[in-house]
């Protein structure tokens, strides 16, 4: 006979939640400048009133008094049942704006919050975004998001949210942290590498042709998706069938080009700044050149010292190059690479020091990532996000007037 | 309206509070304020069209303003730093660029609010500092907000270059090493808060603001009666010895020249608020000011009396007599009137106050007065015997008074109650320092009854003797000559506020005109007893009979002020006598209903502000305390009673008495309350915060005017291009317009897949709605030059 399950009261579940709510979101304050300002003013007409005995000056004094202690209370009830979400993206490519979004959600039933600012902190307490919502309904959520351009590829690990509010007269700040670990992938930066294109194609022979013949043959006729291009409705199906049909079309068999990056060094280079630096440009130079290949419909493979990528194509395959290009570091020791993964006919080899003695070059092109030129300009963009240079402060200020 | 517009426009107004409030002082130009609001509010069209002053420039002036009113700070150090102010509020206005001036401003307002309220004592203040109040509340949060939003937008630049210099990027890196640092700026797609136009927005805020309003000033008010009245003037003034009795020159002073009272006779104002602490029992009240002993021919002036100090409370007017009437406390406030004197009805019998004033006090006189320092406003309360005029008795047939103190066993019953209620309240008579009795007050010194009796060599003492015997002539004892000639001139002489006599102006008055005012009727009545042996003085003072219903008190006005004399006999003491015909007395000002009404109003809201807000001090604050101890105690007594009470005997609050009925009101309050709560928490439950539905065909009506909009405004769709493909190049122009794609997939998933939009694509559909009634197409140029 199983043991009969205690049931706890729904009143106690809600209660125990809410506390453990309270504790995880544990609320300070902080005296903003103005407010130390606003404490000077009222300690002064404070003692103005008790020296003078002024009635109106005591009015005064009272009326300031009440204005800082109405503030804390509703400052405090405003971040009360807050809860806070970051969404990230699947990845973000480094100088290159990605967007964060973040949903805040007021689970009080009395007071809309208005207001509140967040910010984001990376694992290691440095801020890397902050957003303002102006006014969070009862029982309902409201979604922002920050810009953040990440400089360098990598691994970002983003832990706290700060919560925190001024409203309504901006002399203390409440707050709370809330703790949400979470890993952000920034792919390497990706730069135009014509001339390095250019070198393989002329090697390859028909890269240069990739455009022709491709996807002319029809692979198959299937049903209609949400949001696909008009142009590939086959209307004879659509008329037989009665319901919207697209094609699909077979794709030519492309060669295959492998990417080497051997990021193999000896310990003492290990951590030599210019050796980083160039190692830095050859994963932008590598990362760069897997793009454009696969945005030409050809196969890809990427080797390193670390293990090896098949070779494939295609926005998921490229995304696999990326994140492996992201996390990749200079190592002291390297894998043996298997016998077969080498395409011979399509090498590339990007280069970012030279050849020790004993090491010998597989590659059927060399490129040397230390004559790449990156610059900023070439960076691809998202739409509707345009460098600018700093503001000129007084305009801005004139602005905020 | 812009979020920004708003938060401006209030920012300007709260500006404007600052002359206003010196405005209500009295004590400054009215014309030199209006300027100063002017020139202020042009501020607000010259920050409009972004017209700044320069800084050097407004360095400058306010440099120039300073020496200027440093030189004024000689002549007047007050005057100096509001004007100060007031022109760096200008400066201010006209140079502000950043927040810092913003806050800037807001705190000269305080300052001025502040330096007026030590100025005056006027209710207009206690108005404009309500309204102050309620602008701050609302200016104050909307700069927080707006402030917070453009931090956090500058965070997240700073966030963003910190990015770039914690990790040079590797285009600086390749640059070489020693290329600086360069910031990195990213402009993001502005967010703007939302504007003015969401009438739900608007709503809201405006009504949160508004409860927040009130919330404040609930706990500006509780917090005003709960923080202690201690004050280090209270210490240090008791410490300082009266110097000189010097005193400004009125209508109530030590000398009057003949005249003076009926300047303050044609003039309207109040001059007091006359509260009786009990019920009313009388029309009219009767308040004795200062009493002059010495005529000179055209002036009265108090005489050679001594001057005392003594600490309070105390009693200074004590007069041992058989009471006609009962004692009766009337709380006097005294806000505007420029004399030095305190005021009670005729006969003083003691005088209270909080605060810690001193006081000039003339035994002889039974004058009190307070120096050297006269607050603006302040409150006492005087206790005294009512002396009815027709009520008098002849003091002849009393009997002796001096013998009450010699034999305690002899006074009378209303007497002794008299003197133990005395020793109660305030200790008893010959111990404590706050406590010093006065001797005999009653019995005049022989210096002081020979001035009393003293005729001024300008007149012809025996014409006014023989006119006096004449008027005399059926009187047997002194009583009776004095109210036989007090009835003549009541009878056969008239009243004028026109002074119709010339050259010796009581002959002239007496012998020829016959017409006359107060003063007249009172120092020609004190000058024909004193002919035949009567100690006669003249007292100033007011006889009100104008009572206001709302504010429960008289009000008495300048015009009401009033002259008569006294008379002393031996035995009894001083006794009133008003020779003024009744017309002449207590004379009412003709006001329409709607001027009466708002009249009594005014006076009624005045009375009130003077008694809890000006004069409100730590002797109230002790009385709240006492009264609260008193009504918990009670509350415990009903509580016992109702636990003892017999099983079946009936029971109700107002069974208990006053504090019963306080208990059930307080049970119903609270009552009240937690059903309030009770429904609350019951709406809470069912969570009945309806959503309306929205018609879903609003949004292909919204999509078509969208496309016509964006047409005017030079966007138009391509041939062959989807509004998918067309919104995406309409962001691309216009960044603000980021939530358009999303609107247009929601559009799309409507159109072709039958799905309504949820509520959050509603909202995203309303404010792209705001954003795009937003946007004119000189604001597009704007953004794309």
């Amino acid at each position: 006979m199983t043991p009969k399950r205690t049931r706890v009261p729904r009143a106690a579940r809600l209660a125990l939640r809410e506390m453990r709510g309270r504790v995880a979101h544990r609320q300070r304050y902080r005296l903003v400048s103005q407010g130390w300002q606003y404490v000077g003013a009222m300690a002064i007409i404070g003692f103005a009133a008790w020296h003078s005995g002024t009635n109106l000056v005591y009015l005064v004094f009272s009326a300031m008094v009440a204005a800082f202690v109405g503030h804390g209370f509703i400052v405090g009830i405003s971040l009360m049942g807050l809860d806070v979400r970051r969404g990230l993206p699947h990845h973000a490519v480094a100088e290159t704006p990605v967007s964060i979004g973040v949903t805040l959600t007021n689970r009080r039933w009395f007071l809309p919050s208005y207001g509140v600012r967040l910010t984001d902190f990376l694992a290691n307490a440095k801020p890397v975004g902050a957003a303002f919502f102006f006014r969070v309904d009862t029982k309902s959520s409201s979604e922002t998001h920050y810009t953040m351009t990440f400089p360098l590829r990598g691994v970002y690990k983003l832990d706290r949210l700060e919560v925190a509010s001024r409203f309504p007269f901006g002399m203390v700040e409440r707050y709370f942290l809330v703790s949400q670990p979470q890993e952000l992938v920034v792919f390497p930066q990706i730069v135009e590498v014509t001339e390095w294109l250019s070198r393989l194609q002329s090697y390859q022979g028909d890269l240069a042709a990739h455009q022709k013949g491709t996807g002319l043959d029809l692979f198959g006729i299937r049903s209609y998706n949400e949001g696909e291009h008009a142009r590939r409705i086959h209307w004879k199906s659509t008329a037989r069938t009665q319901r919207l049909m697209v094609m699909e079309f077979d794709r030519e068999e492309q060669p295959k080009t492998t990417i080497i990056l051997r990021n193999l060094v000896t310990a003492d280079l290990r951590n030599d700044p210019d050796v980083v630096r160039d190692f830095e440009i050859a994963i932008v130079a590598a990362a760069s050149l897997a793009t454009q290949i696969c945005k030409s419909n050809k196969e890809v493979s990427l080797l390193t010292s670390q293990g090896i990528i098949e070779a494939g194509s295609g926005s998921e395959h490229l995304n696999r190059i990326l994140h492996a290009l992201a996390r990749l570091e200079l190592v002291t020791t390297a894998k043996r690479w298997p016998s077969d993964a080498i395409d011979r006919k399509s090498i590339v080899e990007v280069r970012f020091r030279d050849w020790q003695p004993g090491e010998g070059s597989l590659a059927d092109v060399e490129l040397d990532a230390r004559d790449l030129e990156i610059r900023s300009g070439k960076m691809l963009r998202r739409p509707g996000l345009v460098e600018a240079p700093p503001p000129n402060p007084t305009s801005s200020k004139r602005r905020a007037a | 309206m812009r979020f920004a517009y708003v938060q401006r426009l209030l920012l300007y107004t709260t500006a404007l509070y600052g002359p206003l409030a010196l405005l209500t002082t009295g004590e400054y130009s009215t014309l030199v304020m209006l300027l100063f609001m002017l020139v202020m509010a042009g501020s607000f069209f010259t920050q409009r069209r972004h017209i700044v002053m320069p800084d050097w420039l407004a360095n400058v002036a306010t440099m120039a303003v300073f020496i200027g009113m440093a030189a004024l700070a000689r002549s007047n150090l007050f005057d100096a730093v509001a004007y100060f102010f007031l022109f760096l509020q200008v400066i201010k206005l006209y140079a502000m660029r950043s927040h810092s001036d913003v806050h800037w401003v807001y705190t000269i307002t305080l300052f001025l609010m502040i330096g007026t309220s030590a100025l005056t004592t006027s209710l207009t203040f206690g108005v404009v500092f309500l309204g102050y109040l309620a602008l701050m509340v609302f200016s104050l949060t909307m700069l927080t907000i707006q402030g917070n939003h453009e931090e956090t937008l500058k965070r997240q630049q700073r966030f963003n270059r910190d990015a770039f210099n914690t990790f040079p990027s590797l285009a600086l890196a390749t640059a070489g090493a020693d290329t600086p640092k360069r910031s990195r700026w990213v402009r993001e797609p502005v967010r703007r808060l939302p504007t003015f136009a969401d009438g739900n927005l608007r709503t809201s805020l405006v009504v949160f603001l508004q409860a927040l309003t009130v919330g404040l000033l609930v706990l500006t008010m509780w917090l005003f009666l709960v923080i202690p009245r201690l004050s280090t003037q209270s210490v240090i003034q008791p410490m300082q010895r009266p110097t000189t009795d010097t005193e400004s020159t009125s209508a109530f002073s030590s000398d009057i020249k003949f005249g003076e009272l009926t300047k303050i006779s044609l003039d309207p104002r109040v001059a007091l608020y006359v509260r009786p602490l009990d019920e009313k029992d009388s029309d009219q009240v009767r308040l004795r000011g200062v009493a002059l002993t010495r005529f000179t021919g055209d002036s009265w002036s108090r005489g050679g009396a001594n001057i005392s100090y003594d600490r309070l409370p105390f009693a200074p007017f004590h007069r041992p007599m058989p009471e006609t009437k009962q004692h009766r406390y009337l709380m006097i406030q005294q806000p505007e009137l420029d004399t030095p004197y305190l005021f009670g009805e005729t006969f003083p019998q003691s005088i209270r106050t909080d605060r810690g004033l001193r006081f000039l006090f003339d035994p002889q006189n039974n004058t009190v007065r307070i120096g050297p320092h006269l607050p603006h406003e302040f409150h006492y309360t005087v206790e005294s015997r009512g002396e009815d005029l027709d009520q008098r008795v002849d003091p002849s047939t009393l009997p002796r008074a001096g013998r009450f103190d010699r034999d305690e066993t002899e006074r009378p019953a209303n007497m002794q109650r008299w003197l133990e209620q005395l020793r109660s309240t305030m200790g008893r008579e010959d111990e404590g320092q706050n406590y010093r009795r006065r001797d005999q007050t009653w019995e005049i010194r022989d210096g002081y009854r020979k001035m009393c009796l003293e005729i001024s060599d300008t007149l012809d003492r025996d014409r006014l003797r023989t006119l006096a015997n004449e008027w005399t002539r059926d009187a047997s004892t002194p009583f009776e000559q004095a109210h036989a000639i007090e009835r003549t001139f009541r009878t056969t002489f008239g009243y004028t506020l026109t002074p119709e006599a010339r050259g010796n102006i009581i002959e002239d008055f007496l012998y020829n005109k016959k017409r006359g005012h107060c003063e007249y009727f009172a120092t020609s009545m004190a000058l024909m007893v004193r002919t035949i042996g009567l100690p006669s003085r003249v007292v100033n003072g007011f006889v009100s009979s104008e009572w206001n219903d709302i504010a429960k008190a008289f009000v008495v006005r300048q015009s009401d002020a009033h002259s008569w004399v006294e008379i002393y006999f031996d035995g009894y003491g001083w006794m009133t006598f008003d020779p003024t015909p009744a017309d002449g007395v207590a004379r009412r000002t003709e006001m329409g209903r709607i001027q009466k009404w708002a009249g009594r109003l005014s006076d009624a809201l005045r009375v009130r502000w003077y008694r809890y807000m000006i004069d409100y001090s730590f002797a109230d604050q002790a009385g709240i305390i006492r009264s609260v101890l008193t009504t918990a105690f009670s509350i415990h007594e009903i509580l016992n009673r109702v636990q003892v009470r017999e099983p079946g005997q009936p029971w109700s609050f107002s069974s208990m008495g006053r504090a019963g009925s306080t208990v059930g009101v307080a049970v119903g309050i609270l009552g009240a309350v937690l059903l309030m709560v009770g429904i609350a928490l019951v709406w809470r439950r069912k969570g009945t915060k309806k959503v309306k539905k929205r018609n879903a065909a609003s949004l292909v009506k919204f999509h078509t005017e969208l496309m016509k909009k964006l047409n005017r405004l030079g966007l138009r769709l391509k041939s062959g291009e989807t509004s998918r493909e067309f919104s995406q190049r309409v962001v691309e122009k216009i960044p603000d317009l980021a939530a358009l794609p999303s609107v247009i997939e929601t559009y799309y998933a409507l159109r072709f897949h039958g799905r309504e939009p949820h509520a959050e694509e509603w909202r995203m559909i309303d404010e792209l709605k705001v954003q795009m009634g937003t946007l004119k197409p000189r604001t597009l140029r704007q953004q794309n030059r």
